[in-house]
């Protein structure tokens, strides 16, 4: 019977002890499974908080800007910087309006005019991550800056960039205008609309005065009129000595008008020794968009040598837009003046830059390329339609006829006509 | 050809203005001033800035003193702050013209900066402007009518290069300055303060350099990049100059000027060249001076004036022989 027993306790511990150890291998392979769960329960928890907080932080987007601040487009250049801070300040408030959490800000380099700096800064935004670039202004600039951002996908709208030469498609270059070829089509129109047949044009010998006067020529002859050119070389500060050959040339050529393909600083240069030349100032002038804006030609001088010669220019802009007059009316408050030449287009390209990031979803070169594609499909801005075309040029482009005018006993720009269907109007 | 002939006077007028005080400062100071344009940016629109500040018509005199007073003001504030102390540690002129590379970049972004500010709180634009003067636009001569500014800006030359020719002659500081320019261990053994006379060139050179940017104005717009746009065509006058004689140097303008508005006409009319060949012909007549005749400034040679004399004495020397 005792033998029994202790039979019986052995066993009992025994039965314990494997049943101890049964049940406890049981127990951590159910705790241990435990515990996995609640790490992956609390990974996720922490994921959708990083997901919620994401979503209440408010998500900043920097786009480059490259403005000609300084250099030969300085008199237009600081008053696109008003036109952009504006599109910037009016690009956030339509974020909030939306309630997206997303705010965009502007980094505004100064390109002094020159295509060496505006390759610079595309570089400098590029090591800052930036994947949309505002700008730069002129042809030669955009020419300069196409390879570097293709090969790094970088979106660039230019605003102001209408040399024909540069409507390639598929590349990374967006032109919120139409390209030059349309242009020299209306002021062929123009020129031969006030009965003048043969032409000198004195341009840029740069990319947009180039194209700008071959584009010209092929159209004006179209229309049965002569167009002879003559260039410039656009590094000097003063023109007196080509202003001086311009009028031996028209006065050996027996031209009726001059056609001037400038920028700004040069253009008003120009004019200021055109005036003093009693020759010049007896024949028509007429002039592309390059010049619309200068500060300089609402001089007395100059425009009463303006009046004298009742020069008329064309400029990309659709004039019966009542979001432009808006728009207009808004930049005035701010700095008194009419908006120059592009701004428009540039106020819109801004525009399209940031719903088309949103757009992307990502901030990635590519993906921002195609949402700008479909946003500016469905985009009506300060510029009328924005819409592209296969290289990337505004679709559709409306061109104005402008001068200057005295009004309230001051000199501005006035548009005084437009250019459509290929027939010219002009207001009384 | 009368507008090229008109605008060759124009030009030798700007250029000497601008050139002039560069190679009076170069001899006096060793210092290959780069700051130079800005001095010319900055006369240029002070009457600019005083016109449309007060919302006045400017008088020529008012002008002219105010671009002078100006430019004085910064060239002094240049050496005070920049030259002498590196003088004083015995730089050496690399360093210096290095340091006036630097100061030239900084006066013009702190110059953009400043218009920037005016144009804003003025809501006016100046960027791109020319200054409102009280001058007519001709004055009737014999029964001719003759363009003001041109008649201007000739007595403008005129009336400075007078003044600066009796200053440097007939006053115990131009003397000074001469001095210093030649020898200036010398002149210092004398009692002349280095310092001081440096000082006082300085003023002369910012100043007269100040005026060429408002004879500048009165031809064409000005822009904060004025200077910088005619800076290497006043460096060419200087170098013509041999960066030592005066006179030489705005022979030197007129050379310039000539190639520039002559020369170019001739060669596009009868051989088809170019226009823009212009700064071409320019340069290629500053390499044939520094080839044919190396200014004698920048290579620490004499001045003009002493290689004269002593090829007199040599031939002075060979007709002694002779007898």
């Amino acid at each position: 019977m005792p033998r029994l027993l202790a039979f019986l306790v052995i066993g009992l511990v025994i039965g314990a002890g494997v049943a101890y150890a049964y049940m406890s291998s049981v127990m951590s392979t159910a705790y241990a499974d435990l515990n996995t769960t609640i790490n992956n329960l609390n990974s996720k928890i922490s994921q959708l908080q990083d997901q919620i907080n994401r979503l209440n932080q408010t998500l900043e987007y920097s786009i480059g800007v490259t403005l000609p601040l300084t250099g030969a487009l300085t008199d237009v250049g600081v008053q696109w910087r008003t036109v952009v801070e504006m599109a910037f300040e009016d690009l956030n408030k339509e974020m909030q309006k939306y309630k997206m959490r997303v705010k965009f800000t502007p980094i505004i380099q100064d390109d002094k005019t020159t295509d060496t700096q505006a390759l610079a800064n595309v570089q400098t935004f590029h090591q800052a991550g930036i994947k949309v670039i505002i700008g730069p202004a002129a042809s030669f600039q955009v020419k300069a800056i196409k390879s570097y951002v293709d090969d790094n996908k970088i979106v660039v709208l230019s605003p102001s960039s209408t040399a024909p030469t540069l409507a390639i498609p598929d590349d990374y270059i967006y032109r919120t205008v139409g390209s030059d070829a349309g242009q020299a089509k209306a002021l062929a129109a123009l020129v031969k609309s006030q009965g003048i047949n043969k032409v000198i044009v004195f341009h840029r010998d740069d990319e947009y005065g180039v194209a700008f006067e071959d584009f010209f020529e092929r159209e004006f002859s179209a229309l049965g009129g002569t167009s002879i050119g003559m260039k410039y070389d656009v590094t000097r500060e003063d023109f007196a000595s080509e202003v001086a050959q311009l009028s031996a040339r028209t006065r050996q050529e027996g031209v009726e008008g001059i056609v001037i393909i400038t920028f700004d600083t040069d253009g008003v240069n120009i004019l200021s020794h055109a005036r003093k030349d009693s020759y010049l100032a007896s024949l028509r002038w007429f002039s592309s968009e390059g010049i619309h804006g200068a500060m300089g030609l609402l001089g007395e001088d100059i425009a009463t040598f303006i009046q004298k010669t009742n020069l008329l220019g064309t400029r990309p802009l659709f004039r019966e837009n009542p979001l432009l007059h808006a728009f207009a009316s808004q930049y005035r408050d701010k700095t008194g003046i009419d908006p120059p030449v592009f701004s428009a287009n540039l106020y819109d390209a801004v525009m399209l830059a940031g719903w088309a990031v949103v757009r992307a979803g990502v901030y990635e070169g590519e993906a921002i390329r195609s949402a700008l594609d479909e946003v500016a499909k469905n985009y009506y801005g300060v510029s009328g339609l924005t819409m592209f075309d296969e290289n990337g040029d505004k679709l559709f482009q409306d061109y104005s006829v402008w001068t200057v005018k005295l009004v309230s006993g001051e000199y501005r720009y006035v548009d005084v006509g437009s250019y459509s269907g290929g027939v010219i109007t002009l207001e009384e | 050809m009368t507008t090229e002939l008109i605008n060759t006077v124009w030009y030798a007028c700007i250029y000497g203005l601008m050139a002039v005080p560069l190679t009076l400062s170069y001899r006096t100071s060793r210092v290959l001033n780069f700051a130079h344009g800005v001095y010319v940016t900055i006369g240029a629109y002070i009457p600019v800035l005083i016109a449309k500040g007060f919302g006045i018509k400017v008088s020529p005199i008012l002008a002219v003193s105010a671009s002078f007073m100006t430019g004085a003001i910064i060239a002094m504030a240049s050496h005070a702050f920049v030259f002498s102390p590196l003088i004083k540690k015995k730089s050496t002129p690399v360093t210096l013209m290095i340091a006036s590379m630097g100061l030239w970049i900084f006066i013009k972004y702190a110059f953009y900066a400043v218009l920037g500010t005016l144009q804003k709180a003025w809501m006016t634009p100046i960027f791109y402007t020319s200054p409102n003067l009280e001058i007519p636009i001709l004055i009737s001569f014999m029964g001719m009518d003759i363009d003001a500014k041109l008649l201007l800006i000739i007595s403008l030359t005129s009336a400075t290069f007078s003044l600066l020719a009796f200053f440097l002659t007939k006053t115990k500081v131009g003397m000074a300055i001469r001095a210093i320019a030649d020898n200036p261990e010398l002149a210092q053994i004398t009692g002349i303060s280095r310092d001081k006379t440096l000082l006082v060139t300085w003023a002369i050179s910012g100043g007269v350099a100040a005026i060429g940017g408002f004879a500048w104005s009165l031809f064409a717009y000005v822009s904060p990049e004025t200077g910088d746009n005619v800076i290497l065509q006043v460096f060419a006058c200087s170098v013509i100059g041999g960066l030592i004689s005066l006179p030489i140097t705005f022979v030197g303008s007129v050379i310039i000027s000539s190639t520039e508005n002559l020369l170019i006409v001739f060669l596009h009319r009868y051989l088809g060249v170019e226009l823009s060949f212009r700064p071409f012909l320019s340069f290629f007549v500053l390499l044939l001076t520094i080839l044919i005749r190396p200014p004698a400034g920048a290579g620490g040679g004499l001045p003009y004036r002493y290689r004269l004399r002593s090829i007199f004495r040599v031939f002075q020397r060979e007709v002694k022989k002779n007898v």
